[in-house]
């Protein structure tokens, strides 16, 4: 087909979505100039173009709507008629743009219908116009000449790119990650190091060039929010009920292909809430609802995939009907069908012909096409959740996994085999077996183990996959998935790195673990595990049957949102602690504790674990007393405390800083006054020495970045590889933490931040006193020679590619080597000399 | 045009009378001969062990890195309900692409192109076991003995075919 007509036919159906949208909104908003104007826009384009393609049935209707709109804007009030003709325009233009797509050429036809009720309500408007209001005057200066301008500009900033070309530099893209990744591997055993500088220049750029293609990909999910005021807006008068739509996470981005294949289950889900979910306006104010019927869209991360919910505050899911419709269609067996909880009925709707059948539709609701949306989700390796709560709304979780894209993963290995699993979906990797703190105790023969304040159900890797050699010694990784955590218990964790994730072959899709496939820096391929399925699998799912709302928040190392343990001990205001520094909580008899120095000793198994209180006016009585297990600088002392408040995730500011030893400082806390607990203190009075130990054994590293993604991708990276790792959004923010005090081993500063650049904050940082010695690394997108010699002049000790994790791990290990010179040297020794 | 004996066969299979002549890449497994159309067959190569992909369907041995790209690699002896063969240290396979997808089949030897004729065409025996006959296109007079054509897709597909239907339904 003639290619200007294909330009033409995208811009208009886009012109035409945007149309419906505003037009929706103008329904709400009756004299929002700037809609009116961004119409008038729209359809005057359409005109325009149509004519020069000699597309005259396109043309007139985009005549006719512009003149009415054209009303509109001369001050005209816009009412049903106006709005509903102009979305009568609306309708035909796209049908006659489908056509035009099909065979090439304007159907014939005639339009009177369309034309004359856009006449109708363009003489309507003049009439209202002159009879509400006074003849507008001159209509405030519209320069004419806006529309042609804004056509113009449009398309001198962008191109048109078939999606074909885009999948191709994808996967060319693809490739050359994977050559990269070799690349890498050979060059470190190749030892040349200009070999190795080079290579790593190589890296950056492939990681800058994989990061822009993969962006191009991805469309804001408000493409798809788009249509939805339009929709409700069909649905109410449909129906005859007052529905709104209320949207969030329109900015949401997602991979272009995955939109369009999430419009027809949107639109399904949409129009089930509205038909069957919610109840007529007459059955809504007789149970005290309100009149107008609510659908709530909302687009979010979750752990690597993306979730769409669509939640309605209709009626519910009738339980009963769909459990006698299962036993009569014979969809489950009787006594399977009594076992069943309502909770686990409602996914039944999800059924093929189940959701077809008109008494079901009819009595429960959900009724047509809800097999489509499960179809069309599985066809992109997603799943549709469902949860409901009888008279108070329904809502349906659309879970859309990464397709094809480039993540973060860990490498583990288990019974020999090693297996890739998503970062996205690692909360923390702990280490079991002798002489780890973590102990696994069981239930019924299934192990538990105690992490953080939860008891984490422990899946073995190798049982799961029913391969040899089971254990419980290694690692748990402990994976997070919408809501729900479980331990996975495997050998060792190889490396963290970056993989493409490919599709899987089908044959492999259905053995249900998998979520795709990758290839190593070594050439060999990987399975990805899919951390929601062995969940799923290990039947963990089952006991949180609801659809789990997302966890309090992630597990962050140390973020801007820290999650604190809130206590009371003693007098004053309450007392605060990072949960992270918490190893475990426990509970002790007073008379388990033995006066030991300035506190207690409490004996373990196979040492003394010495117990302090925190306020030193500790009056011990013949109680139980909480007591919080505290780990680091290789030592863990009990801290007895009188009773735990809370745990909240917060911003922490200091607010005042503290003469007293024992506190960090105060902060405020949600409205509340609470003392920080500087545990320092503590470990100091326990073990002098420890903290001196301490110091050499976890490095600080403050790791600056303005985007949250990379702050997300690089903490946890250099927390894995023995660091304490604190990370700050920006130069002033990376500054005032110092200012308070928090002492820090190595800077990691990204270069190209909006505020204060890199080369800024790295001045700024090594003027602070007592920071001249230390080791600045600054992250570039582009390791140029230009971007090395002006980190060097503001005194940057080495700058590595943004996505160059081992080179980032490599650079911080050697720098913090070199400044902490003796301790490490004795450690280094000492491992030698046991390796010999 | 010719009349065509084969549509009053009883074969389970009407063989296509359109084609004259068949090219088929031949290959032995285990103790049978058997031809793959020869459009269907991207490559014959060797394959060192793969990586095996646990809880997959038993047909399939793992995956290999062939030049960049995943292939996963079938047992073509258990597709075709014969013995399987123990890995010992490198084995031949045809590379095979089915909707996007490569394949390796595990051969015993990948042998050579055989243009086999029409004329030579027989209906696929009807006590043949249905498994077996399901994956096969078409069978042949070949020397002295037989050569079933494998329809590539038809095999593919039946492994992929999901055993078990979603959650809901297996409880």
């Amino acid at each position: 087909m003639d290619e200007l007509l294909h330009e033409f036919l995208a811009d208009a159906a886009e012109r035409l979505d945007a149309a419906a949208a505003e037009l929706a909104r103008l329904e709400q908003r009756h004299d929002d100039k700037a809609l009116i104007a961004s119409l008038f826009r729209h359809f005057h384009t359409i005109k325009g173009d149509s004519g020069f393609l000699n597309l005259s049935r396109v043309g007139v209707l985009a005549h006719g709507a512009e003149c009415l709109i054209g009303r509109l804007r001369d001050g005209a009030p816009a009412g049903g008629a106006q709005t509903g003709a102009v979305f009568a325009a609306i309708d035909r233009l796209s049908q006659l743009l489908a056509e035009i797509l099909r065979s090439g050429a304007e159907p014939a036809g005639a339009d009177a219908d369309v034309l004359s009720a856009l006449e109708r309500a363009t003489a309507a408007a003049e009439q209202g116009a002159s009879a509400s209001r006074a003849p507008p005057p001159v209509s405030p200066p519209q320069p004419a000449a806006e529309p042609a301008t804004e056509g113009g500009s449009r398309s001198s900033d962008s191109v048109r790119v078939s999606v074909a070309a885009l999948d191709q530099l994808m996967s060319l893209v693809s490739e050359l990650v994977l050559s990269r990744n070799q690349l890498l591997g050979l060059a470190s055993a190749v030892g040349d190091e200009r070999i190795r500088n080079c290579v790593q220049t190589l890296s950056g750029v492939t990681t800058s060039l994989q990061d822009a293609v993969m962006r191009t990909r991805m469309r804001p999910i408000d493409k798809l929010f788009a249509m939805l005021p339009r929709l409700a807006r069909d649905l109410s008068i449909e129906l005859g009920k007052k529905i709104r739509i209320e949207t969030s996470g329109a900015e949401t981005e997602l991979d272009r292909h995955v939109i369009e294949l999430m419009r027809a289950p949107l639109t399904h889900l949409i129009r089930n809430a509205a038909d069957h979910g919610i109840e007529s306006t007459q059955q809504r104010l007789a149970v005290g609802k309100p009149e107008c019927g609510l659908i709530r869209v909302s687009a979010a991360y979750d752990m690597g995939r993306i979730t769409i919910e669509i939640s309605d505050d209709g009626r519910g899911l009738d339980a009963a009907r769909i459990r006698q419709t299962a036993r009569e269609r014979g969809h489950v067996e009787a006594k399977a069908l009594e076992a069943l909880s309502d909770a686990e009925l409602y996914p039944l709707v999800f059924l093929p012909g189940f959701s077809t059948a008109s008494e079901v539709s009819r009595v429960s609701g959900r009724g047509v096409g809800l097999d489509v949306v499960r179809e069309n989700m599985q066809s992109i390796g997603g799943v549709a959740q469902i949860h409901s709560t009888p008279g108070e709304g329904t809502t349906v979780a659309l879970r859309i996994p990464l397709t094809l894209a480039i993540a973060p993963a860990l490498i583990l290995t288990c019974g020999g085999l090693r297996f890739a699993i998503l970062q996205t979906s690692v909360v923390e990797v702990l280490s079991l077996g002798a002489g780890s703190s973590a102990e696994i105790r069981h239930i019924g023969g299934a192990p538990l183990l105690r992490w953080r304040d939860e008891d984490l159900p422990l899946v073995e890797l190798a049982q799961a996959l029913g391969l040899e050699g089971r254990r419980t010694e290694g690692l748990a990784v402990v994976l997070g998935v919408d809501g729900l955590r479980c331990g996975l218990v495997v050998e060792s964790i190889a490396e963290a790195i970056e993989v493409v994730v490919e599709p899987l072959a089908p044959i492999l899709a259905q053995a249900g673990v998998y979520a795709g496939q990758t290839i190593l820096g070594d050439g060999s391929p990987v399975l990805i595990l899919d951390a929601a399925s062995i969940i799923q699998r290990a039947g963990l799912a089952r006991s949180n049957s609801v659809i789990a709302k997302p966890a309090p928040a992630p597990f962050t190392p140390e973020r801007e949102e820290t999650r604190l343990l809130l206590l009371r001990t003693g007098a004053g205001p309450l007392k605060a602690l990072p949960l992270s520094l918490v190893m475990r909580i426990e509970e002790v008899e007073a008379s388990k504790l033995r006066s030991a120095g300035a506190g207690w000793a409490l004996a373990q198994e196979s040492f003394l674990l010495p117990v302090l209180a925190v306020a030193d006016d500790f009056q011990i009585e013949a109680r139980a007393y909480p007591m919080l297990v505290l780990a680091g600088a290789g030592l863990a002392i009990g801290l007895l405390i009188e009773d735990i408040v809370d745990v909240i995730d917060a911003p922490l500011d200091l607010s005042l800083s503290s003469a007293d030893p024992r506190l960090i400082g105060v902060a405020n806390l949600a409205g509340e006054v609470v003392e920080l607990l500087d545990i320092t203190y503590y470990f100091h009075r326990a073990d002098p020495a420890a903290l001196m130990r301490g110091v050499n054994r976890r490095p600080r590293v403050l790791l600056v970045d303005d985007r949250q993604f990379f702050r997300d991708m690089l903490g946890p990276i250099v927390l894995a590889a023995g660091y304490e790792v604190s990370t700050c959004a920006g130069g002033a923010e990376a500054l005032a933490l110092v200012g308070q005090g928090l002492k820090v081993d190595l800077l990691v500063t990204d270069i190209d931040m909006p505020q204060m650049d890199g080369y800024q904050l790295t001045r700024e940082f090594l003027s602070r006193p007592g920071c001249a010695e230390i080791p600045v690394i600054a992250l570039a997108s582009q390791t140029t020679a230009r971007v090395m010699q002006a980190a060097r002049a503001s005194g940057v000790a080495a700058v590595v590619g943004k996505f160059d994790r081992r080179a980032l791990v490599g650079a911080i290990e050697r720098r913090i080597a070199a400044t902490q010179g003796v301790g490490f040297d004795l450690e280094q020794r000492a491992l030698s000399e046991a390796a010999a | 045009m010719t009349f065509d004996l084969y549509d009053f066969s009883y074969s389970r299979l009407r063989p296509n009378a359109a084609t004259p002549r068949a090219s088929l890449f031949t290959a032995v497994v285990g103790v049978a001969r058997v031809g793959l159309p020869v459009a269907d067959v991207k490559a014959a190569v060797r394959l060192e062990a793969p990586i095996p992909a646990p809880l997959s369907p038993p047909e399939v041995a793992g995956l290999v890195n062939l030049r960049g790209r995943i292939v996963t690699v079938l047992r073509l002896d258990k597709c075709l309900g014969l013995a399987t063969r123990a890995w010992e240290s490198e084995r031949a396979a045809l590379v095979v692409a089915h909707r996007g997808d490569d394949y390796a089949l595990l051969v015993d030897a990948a042998e050579d192109v055989a243009v086999v004729d029409e004329s030579a065409r027989i209906a696929t025996p009807g006590h043949v076991d249905p498994a077996f006959a399901e994956l096969v296109r078409a069978c042949y007079h070949f020397g002295d003995g037989y050569l079933p054509a494998l329809d590539v897709g038809a095999l593919i597909a039946r492994l992929a075919r999901p055993g078990a239907p979603p959650k809901p339904c297996s409880l």
